[in-house]
């Protein structure tokens, strides 16, 4: 073998699949030539450089984790395929904190710890009462719950109005194949049937999108009732929240501490949401059959925990009738999916400030041109709310901030509508999407 | 690569448990290299793995289901950082918040998330084209052939863009040796 040849042909010594008469063979050439052997060896310790004096192993929960994602995992047949929830495109709805979807997305994630090392008496309980959550699973055919949130009828299920009274909130699911779950209170319905997720704003909004899709936020966690505890845990670690558990008598006791999640430079978003807010979630389980028994959540302001969550009712296994897991849309109306929402892409709306986009949305509105209007609100608008809107003045519009989780910013406005009756208050408005186009979100 | 699955992907649970056994280390292993963080990196494995077993029927007769499924993850990983960008460049604070605050990070994950930047460093230096071809040869352990496969490419093109990139980094890693004897 001469110079050339071997030069050709070195890449081959750092392959598996070299034939070994081709690799004695070059490696009789680098024993007699000096050159070849320098070249060689300088290629061996460049590899040497970038290889990683470590090997990471997949850790020994990774495997029972998959298998019981498998199991817990709707159905094994075709609608939900397991899929774990992604960062979502932005939901144009009626409400200003959306982005906790994103927050969701990392906690619910299925984490189940079956062969822990770790043998402290918190993880070893932990561990137990997990192994009971999922025997319970296999029982379990519906779950109904009852809940109280201070919050409005037709904002999000997760904004908390700390002012505000109790709002009755119901929560139905059928674990049975396919997992059907709806989600209510008296202006607002999310469902899922099976097939899609269905955001109904009552007499306003209709929205449709994937079976995973974010519409009732943190509240989300009630839906895989048997994974609450891993969730939070999860949730605390990568949060840095921190949780105990205690038992007592047939009960078990999990107390999570979270704190405000997000950017307070401005504070306007803080106790907006569950997340965004310096929070206590106390879940008592049944020690038997490990079953939530109920949920208390506290957000601390001024130094006062103030209730903002409260189970009143949790049953389970009652009959749940399948008439119940659809919507009736009043007629005119029509489902809009979130995939269509698409913001204009005229070329006189990119790069432009959020300040301006918010300008163009009101100015719009003032002229009743909802041509304009559309640039930058994609959802239909129907005929109430162009008539409460439309022809209004506007007063003034503000210097744009962040708050909070919001991946967009709020920008301040004054306007004055056509009854006379002046409103004063904050335009939510994102551009998070692949053309940075504003798109108005809510805060009107 | 451990040879007895490479014919056939997983139809029962029996199956996807072997599999799982013998490739979870290597999966896991190739997408912390991508990600820098395990958590993340096991939930790219973990949903890759559930997304193919779910669609397994399609994938009955795939021929090589082992280099399949690194393409898969090696695309999620790049996926998810590609997104990770976009929300760090949209919101800073708020990634630091919810993605990467592992304050009480243990020792052992200090080493590992050492070594990934480490490792990137260099690779970050040589075209990407090159150093994916390093990066599975040298940290994934694969051989020429497993790459080209997973790559799609033919097995010269793979070879002479790991000699490109050995011979690149080689000159600059002997560069930044000298400024550090000047120094």
């Amino acid at each position: 073998m001469n110079c050339n040849i071997f030069k050709e042909n070195m890449v081959n010594l750092f392959d598996e699949d070299i034939s070994s008469e081709e690799k004695d063979e070059m490696l009789q050439h680098i024993e007699k030539c000096s050159y070849c052997r320098h070249e060689y060896e300088e290629m061996k310790s460049v590899m040497s450089e970038i290889k990683p004096q470590i090997k990471i192993k997949a850790s020994r929960e990774l495997k029972s984790k998959i298998m019981e994602q498998l199991k817990t995992s709707v159905n094994m047949d075709t609608q939900e395929k397991g899929k774990i929830i992604k960062f979502r495109m932005p939901v144009w709805a009626k409400a200003a904190a959306i982005a906790a979807v994103i927050v969701i997305a990392v906690i619910i994630a299925p984490f189940i710890k079956l062969n822990s090392s770790d043998t402290s008496g918190e993880v070893y309980a932990a561990n137990a009462l997990f192994d009971k959550s999922i025997a319970a699973m296999s029982n379990l055919k519906t779950i109904y719950l009852n809940l109280n949130i201070r919050t409005l009828v037709r904002d999000n299920f997760d904004l908390i109005e700390m002012d505000s009274d109790f709002v009755k909130n119901e929560i139905r699911e059928n674990f049975s194949s396919p997992r059907k779950w709806k989600m209510e209170k008296q202006g607002l319905t999310v469902l899922m049937d099976g097939k899609n997720q269905y955001k109904y704003i009552k007499d306003d909004i209709a929205l449709k999108a994937d079976t995973n899709y974010g519409f009732v936020e943190w509240l989300q966690i009630l839906l895989k009732p048997t994974l609450i505890m891993e969730n939070e845990k999860k949730f605390s670690k990568e949060n840095n929240a921190k949780y105990t558990i205690d038992e007592t008598g047939d009960k078990v006791v999990l107390t999570v501490k979270a704190k405000a999640l997000g950017n307070f430079k401005n504070d306007y978003m803080l106790n907006k949401t569950i997340l965004e807010s310096n929070n206590t979630r106390i879940y008592t389980f049944d020690k038997e059959t490990n079953l939530l028994l109920s949920l208390q959540v506290y957000i601390e302001k001024n130094n006062k925990d103030v209730l903002v969550l409260d189970t009143k009712e949790i049953k389970y296994n009652i009959n749940i009738p399948d008439e119940t897991f659809s919507i009736k849309l009043p007629e005119g109306m029509s489902w809009t999916d979130v995939k269509t929402l698409e913001p204009s892409k005229s070329d006189n709306m990119k790069k432009i400030a959020s300040e301006d986009a918010a300008k163009i949305f009101f100015e719009g509105l003032e002229n009743n041109d909802w041509d304009k209007v559309k640039n930058v609100y994609s959802l239909p608008l129907n005929n109430e709310t162009k008539a409460y809107y439309g022809g209004l003045k506007i007063i003034s519009i503000g210097k744009a901030f962040k708050s909070g989780l919001y991946p967009g910013e709020f920008v301040p406005y004054e306007i004055k509508l056509k009854s006379g009756e002046t409103a004063k208050a904050n335009l939510a408005i994102r551009n998070d999407n692949k053309e940075k186009l504003w798109q108005v979100d809510g805060g009107f | 690569m451990n040879e007895t699955f490479q014919n056939k992907f997983p139809q029962s649970i029996k199956e996807l448990e072997n599999f799982i056994d013998c490739y979870q280390n290597k999966l896991v292993h190739h997408a912390f290299f991508r990600l820098g963080n395990k958590e993340e990196a096991e939930d790219i494995v973990q949903e890759v793995i559930i997304k193919m077993f779910n669609d397994r029927n399609k994938y009955k007769d795939l021929a090589n289901p082992s280099s399949y499924i690194f393409r898969m993850v090696s695309n999620s990983c790049i996926d998810r950082l590609r997104m990770k960008k976009n929300i760090e460049y949209k919101n800073e604070i708020f990634l630091k918040n919810i993605l990467n605050n592992y304050v009480d990070d243990s020792s052992a994950k200090i080493i590992e998330k050492e070594e990934f930047k480490r490792v990137n460093a260099i690779l970050s230096r040589i075209p990407d084209e090159q150093a994916e071809v390093i990066r599975q040869r040298v940290i994934d352990e694969m051989s020429f052939t497993e790459i080209a496969d997973i790559l799609q490419l033919p097995a010269t093109t793979v070879k002479s863009r790991f000699k490109y990139g050995i011979t690149k980094l080689k000159s600059i890693i002997q560069k930044s040796k000298e400024v550090q004897n000047e120094l």
